[in-house]
């Protein structure tokens, strides 16, 4: 019977694992490309990586990279893992919570994000799978447990500091609830504050022993710019702002999807009240973590993560399923196996039959294929190209030290190298022509599509000469 | 074993694996400085800011303000003269004058390329003071890129490799003296060199 109930997730996990790890070993975006000279060469202040250093990253990756010299395969085989293991991770902790493992880790393997968390190379799988496990540490009163968990929170910020403020929630609720954890009143809050310190004051100490006050500089530098300049939050001065209504259009049923989770979050918060409202404090500690760090994750994801990056969601999601996995009531397994189904089905309705996985490249790489064609066009021939583009600067200038690369965040010496340089003038956008520039960009358009819900599809376009012979 | 002596190994194990993350290593993408364009725009530069402003007035044909847009940058740009390149306030006013957009940018070439040689002599100076050495050729690597529209592409990457190999001369106090190079002045100076010569400076 036992063989019967796991034989059908597992042969889910495997396919879908076995999906994965067909994708070619590349790098989606700036940022990977950050994080894989961080392992090999670690300097925040050189962007290698860029702010705040990621140090739990750093460290995992470093570990993977003693069995592999590629730094991008090492980075690749963390964030694959780490993906392939959340579900899994999921269903321990719900099963902590005295939930259902098997609705939570069906939950997980239909996420639309899976392969994003996955094969993005960066650090939101990472940061959410920590959070997990120390959920899942958290949800039984044991000091020890406690102080595992404390070390889980401490990795999962280590990992992914801007899930620093709903770790925080997450922490302030376990220790407001820490005497449930049995033992003596002050034992169990010294254990999960030693815990977490002791993962954060040596990989954070050894990141400001490295680089100094400045550090501390650029931090304030680059969450001033995240805020307030370039980050697309809610308050940034940016001239496009992406809606999180935008992100989910471009996934099947996505804003059904959207509804029913926002759905399943008001009947979590109707139910959790009528609880709380009825028995008080007697909501088990576990439950009052997770409810509290899904509360505070959703308002930190909407008010201050950029939208274009469906990956922001991970955390909401994946809270949101284990609330769900967990609560002992009739109406939320239906729920659960329903979410389910439609994610399966989202799933496959977007799965690419056409193409093995093996020949899809991330979007930035295929244009790096375009944009090099366009710069050699026969045989020993080459043609003098501009590139404007407002995203992966460093990644094209990394590929094609042949073409000039234009910063197009300063817009005003954008448009006068366009007004005094002729030739072939491309454009790199994560949006389609929509005027911006000039006619002049719009002789032609390639797109680049994104291979799953969360990678962005990229836009090039350009001059007449760039396609002439 | 006792669960604090438990948690005492693990902060070891993670100490050393901190200190671990902070050696240098070899790889095919080592040692190379960067900053996206986002991440570079939040650091207020005079001369940046002023050449952003001047673009925006002479892309309005509005040469006066374009004349005006630059005193914001009035002391870099005496700094430069006085001490990079003599004249170069008087051939900006010019090419304003005569209303001519590419000898602007022309001008704006040398102004950046000063503001690098600027730097990377502050650094040489500074060579023992790592973390001001590091500084100063992180920020001149910010107006490399600043200004990359202007340069021709093999000059610009022959001037990054040279940026890469002055932050490797300045070599790293390390951790408590883990991973610690020590800085190496000839090389540096070599790499001083190699950016001045892609630069035309």
């Amino acid at each position: 019977m036992l063989n019967r109930v796991f034989l059908l997730p597992l042969l889910a996990h495997l396919a879908v694992g076995w999906w994965m790890i067909r994708y070619p070993v590349a790098l989606p975006s700036e940022d990977a490309l950050f994080f894989a000279r961080g392992l090999t060469h670690f300097s925040v202040l050189e962007f290698s990586p860029h702010f705040p250093g990621y140090p739990g990253l750093m460290l995992l990756g470093r570990l993977v990279l003693l069995a592999t010299a590629d730094p991008v395969r090492a980075l690749w085989l963390v964030t694959v893992s780490t993906a392939l293991l959340l579900p899994v991770a999921m269903a321990w902790a719900v099963a902590r919570l005295g939930g259902r493992p098997l609705l939570a880790y069906a939950l997980g393997l239909t996420l639309p994000l899976l392969s994003c968390l996955g094969l993005s190379l960066l650090s939101d799988g990472l940061g959410v799978f920590f959070l997990v496990l120390f959920i899942g540490l958290c949800a039984r009163p044991s000091v020890r447990a406690w102080g595992w968990g404390g070390a889980a929170l401490g990795m999962a910020l280590a990992c992914r500091p801007s899930a620093g403020v709903f770790v925080v929630v997450a922490l302030g609720l376990a220790l407001w609830l820490a005497p449930q954890a049995g033992g003596v009143r002050w034992r169990p809050r010294v254990m999960i504050l030693t815990g977490m310190m002791a993962v954060l004051l040596p990989l954070f100490g050894t990141v400001f022993l490295l680089e100094g006050w400045p550090y501390v500089a650029e931090g304030w530098r680059f969450l001033y710019g995240h805020l307030f300049l370039w980050g697309q939050t809610m308050v940034s001065e940016t001239a496009v702002r992406p809606s999180w209504s935008q992100s989910l259009r471009s996934l099947p049923v996505g804003r059904l999807w959207a509804l029913v989770m926002l759905g399943v979050a008001a009947a979590l918060a109707v139910s959790l009240g009528k609880v709380f409202c009825r028995r008080g404090r007697l909501i088990p500690a576990g439950w009052l973590i997770l409810a509290g760090a899904w509360g505070a994750a959703t308002a930190w994801t909407l008010a201050f993560q950029n939208p274009a990056n469906p990956r922001h969601l991970a955390p909401v999601l994946v809270l949101l399923a284990l609330m769900l996995a967990s609560l002992p009531r009739r109406w939320a397994r239906g729920m659960g196996w329903s979410v389910v189904a439609l994610q399966a089905s989202m799933a496959w309705f977007t799965l690419d039959v056409r193409h093995s996985p093996a020949e899809r490249f991330p979007p930035v790489h295929t244009a790096v294929q375009a944009i090099d064609a366009l710069a050699r066009p026969g045989q020993g021939e080459t043609r003098s190209v501009t590139l404007f583009s407002n995203t992966a600067l460093e990644l094209f200038r990394h590929e094609l030290p042949m073409v000039t690369v234009v910063d197009a965040y300063y817009r005003d010496d954008t448009e006068s190298v366009m007004r005094t340089t002729s030739g072939c003038l491309l454009r790199i956008s994560t949006q389609p022509w929509s005027g911006r520039f000039g006619d002049r960009l719009a002789t032609f358009e390639r797109t680049f599509a994104g291979r799953f819900w969360g990678e962005g599809a990229l836009y090039l376009y350009g001059t007449r000469e760039c396609v002439s012979r | 074993m006792s669960t604090i002596r438990k948690g005492f190994l693990v902060a070891i194990g993670l100490l050393a694996g901190g200190l671990a993350v902070g050696a240098d290593g070899v790889g095919p993408l080592a040692v190379t400085p960067a900053s996206a364009y986002s991440y570079a725009a939040a650091g207020k530069e005079p001369l940046i800011d002023a050449r952003e402003a001047a673009l925006k007035a002479i892309g309005e044909k509005n040469w006066d303000a374009a004349a005006q847009a630059f005193a914001g940058a009035k002391d870099e740009l005496v700094y430069l003269e006085d001490h990079h390149h003599a004249g170069l306030q008087k051939e900006l006013a010019d090419a304003v004058q005569a209303r001519d957009e590419a000898a602007v940018r022309a001008v704006l070439k040398i102004a950046f390329a000063a503001e690098i040689d600027r730097r990377l002599d502050g650094a040489q100076q500074n060579m023992k003071d790592y973390q001001t050495a590091k500084v100063l050729v992180i920020k001149a690597r910010r107006f490399l890129d600043a200004f990359s529209g202007d340069i021709d592409p093999a000059k610009r990457k022959a001037a990054e490799d040279g940026l890469t190999a002055a932050l490797a001369a300045i070599g790293n106090p390390g951790v408590f003296g883990v991973g610690a190079k020590t800085a190496d002045p000839e090389a540096f100076k070599q790499a001083y060199a190699s950016v001045k010569a892609a630069l035309g400076l």
